[in-house]
């Protein structure tokens, strides 16, 4: 029936992955940024040997008539020992699913999906560099994050070549243990290591603080919205 | 129930739907997310909670009921009236009746628990000869996560936890669907019962010191004002349309009945140029909307 969220997948996921894909998956309008061509990456645990990738974006007009667009999100579950060739990152394992087609909306939607192979080795990438120029913001995100605390980044504009250029400066043994998503609203059900934010009023900074997850604005940022204010 | 634990000089706070000790500064219960200031109101008040589910397909029309039922009991034009115990219970009652007022319905509810809207609100009976006073607890879940916890039970464990106690359910059926749309909608209904079902028992089995006459459940038939056949007859509109679950019913629940109701006179569809449809409310004429809760009320 319509409503149900795992509407497809490939043989090979259990019925508790299913479930843990479920606990984690967005629905109606959790994507942050709502023009119509808006994606965002979500990594996270699936169980202590497989992460899950995943792809946001909005599918269509909402099915029932009530406003809105279909949140759909396209997963690519992996066996961690197969993300070694990729330096255990997940925006390179991202980035050639992309590439090679796959986490991208279907024209037709089918109950039962191929499994996919990747290559052995990423595409070529250059080390990415965070949307502002300060670092010590960055450097604190990555202590925090080493240091098994859960972050909020407020108001970076480009947060996939931040979340990028941060698991750049993570160990390679520690990438894995770092979930995030890019792109998607604060949720309790979904325990993000790493969130990024536009920005945060007095009742989510409650609702954080609440989870433990540190509210970090970056200085250069935070000089921008000085600016304007003017 | 009382939700305060006293421990030494510390009071704790206990989640109104899972009983799980929380805290204070949380913002939702770590175990079901119902949120906190729920269940401080619920402390504060003290005395027994009644809760009532609410439970239908994605589409059924839970959301625009609850948020209108809310708004007939505080405006206390029939049997029962209805004040609020909180902002956050007005919540849902301003949200469903500002989007009516704009000539739209509310949008999907979002699957995720801490974005549910919860409705407490104190029931005073109107009638000078039948005193009666009780505080009622409705969630509005999301027809999706519903969906999702009848197959894979404790996903979502809020709505696990209220159906368990509530006194009274309402399954909402959308009429037209269940007319036009073949028996799909039917056997979602039948799936649902069959959950409260297992669910009850299960706790009967628990508790085998207790007597459990299990919840009155009344089946509601909304978006009447597009199926006359509904409204006419609810339960020969039942026979006719949802055999599965009227039998089912029968077998299983001794006191359940069913309803029609609406909640505009008349609606339309929008279409865009991209083929995007938005159903559009044409004017608010509530009907049939109170009649379930009074009965359920009458008889639990």
């Amino acid at each position: 029936m319509k409503g149900y969220q795992l509407i497809a997948r490939s043989a090979g996921l259990d019925r508790d992955t299913a479930q843990t894909l479920c606990r984690w998956a967005p629905s109606h309008s959790a994507l942050i940024d709502q023009r119509f061509d808006a994606d965002c990456l979500n990594v996270f645990p699936v169980d202590p040997r497989h992460v899950a990738i995943s792809r946001t974006t909005f599918g269509g007009p909402e099915y029932s008539g009530r406003g809105g667009d279909q949140v759909v999100t396209l997963f690519l579950v992996a066996p961690l020992e197969q993300c070694a060739p990729y330096e255990f990152h997940s925006v390179s394992v991202a980035e050639t699913a992309l590439a090679l087609g796959h986490l991208r909306l279907p024209i037709t939607s089918h109950p039962q999906l191929a499994a996919i192979d990747l290559p052995t080795c990423p595409l070529p990438r250059r080390k990415h560099e965070p949307a502002l120029g300060d670092s010590t913001a960055w450097q604190q995100t990555v202590e925090l994050l080493l240091a098994n605390q859960r972050v909020a980044l407020v108001g970076v504009p480009d947060p996939i070549t931040s979340v990028a250029a941060i698991i750049d400066r993570l160990p390679i043994e520690r990438r894995m243990d770092v979930s995030f998503t890019t792109g998607l609203h604060w949720s309790s059900r979904r325990e993000f290591r790493l969130q990024f934010l536009p920005t945060v009023d007095r009742v989510l900074n409650q609702k954080l603080a609440a989870q433990q997850v540190r509210c970090l604005v970056p200085a250069a940022v935070d000089q921008s919205l000085a600016v304007a204010s003017r | 129930m009382t939700n305060l634990v006293e421990f030494g000089e510390t009071t704790a706070l206990l989640c109104a739907c899972c009983a799980e000790e929380i805290s204070e500064q949380d913002t939702y219960c770590f175990d079901c997310q119902t949120p906190i200031s729920l269940s401080r109101a619920v402390a504060l008040r003290g005395g027994s909670q009644h809760f009532i589910s609410v439970l239908g397909a994605s589409n059924a029309g839970k959301t625009v009921y609850l948020g209108l039922l809310l708004d007939i009991l505080s405006n206390g034009g029939g049997p029962l009236r209805g004040l609020a115990t909180g902002a956050f219970s007005v919540a849902l009652q301003a949200q469903v009746v500002t989007a009516l007022e704009r000539r739209m319905f509310p949008e999907k509810t979002p699957a995720e628990a801490d974005a549910w809207k919860w409705l407490h609100c104190q029931i005073n009976s109107q009638d000078a000869k039948q005193e009666l006073q009780l505080d009622l607890i409705a969630p509005d879940f999301a027809g999706e996560a519903i969906a999702m916890e009848i197959e894979q039970a404790g996903l979502f464990p809020a709505i696990q936890h209220v159906v368990s106690r509530s006194s009274g359910i309402l399954i909402l059926c959308d009429s037209v669907q269940v007319r036009d749309a073949g028996p799909g909608e039917d056997l979602f209904a039948m799936k649902l019962a069959s959950y409260i079902a297992q669910l009850r028992a299960y706790r009967i089995d628990r508790r085998r010191s207790q007597t459990d006459a299990g919840p009155v459940l009344a089946i509601v038939f909304t978006k009447s004002d597009g199926c006359p056949e509904a409204s006419a007859d609810p339960a020969g509109f039942a026979a006719n349309n949802t055999p599965r679950l009227l039998e089912f019913c029968r077998q299983t629940f001794s006191r359940h009945a069913f309803f029609a109701a609406s909640v505009v006179g008349s609606s339309g569809t929008l279409v865009d140029d991209s083929g995007k449809q938005l159903n559009v409310p044409f004017h608010v004429e509530p009907r049939g909307v109170s009649e379930p809760l009074e009965w359920i009320i009458r008889n639990s």
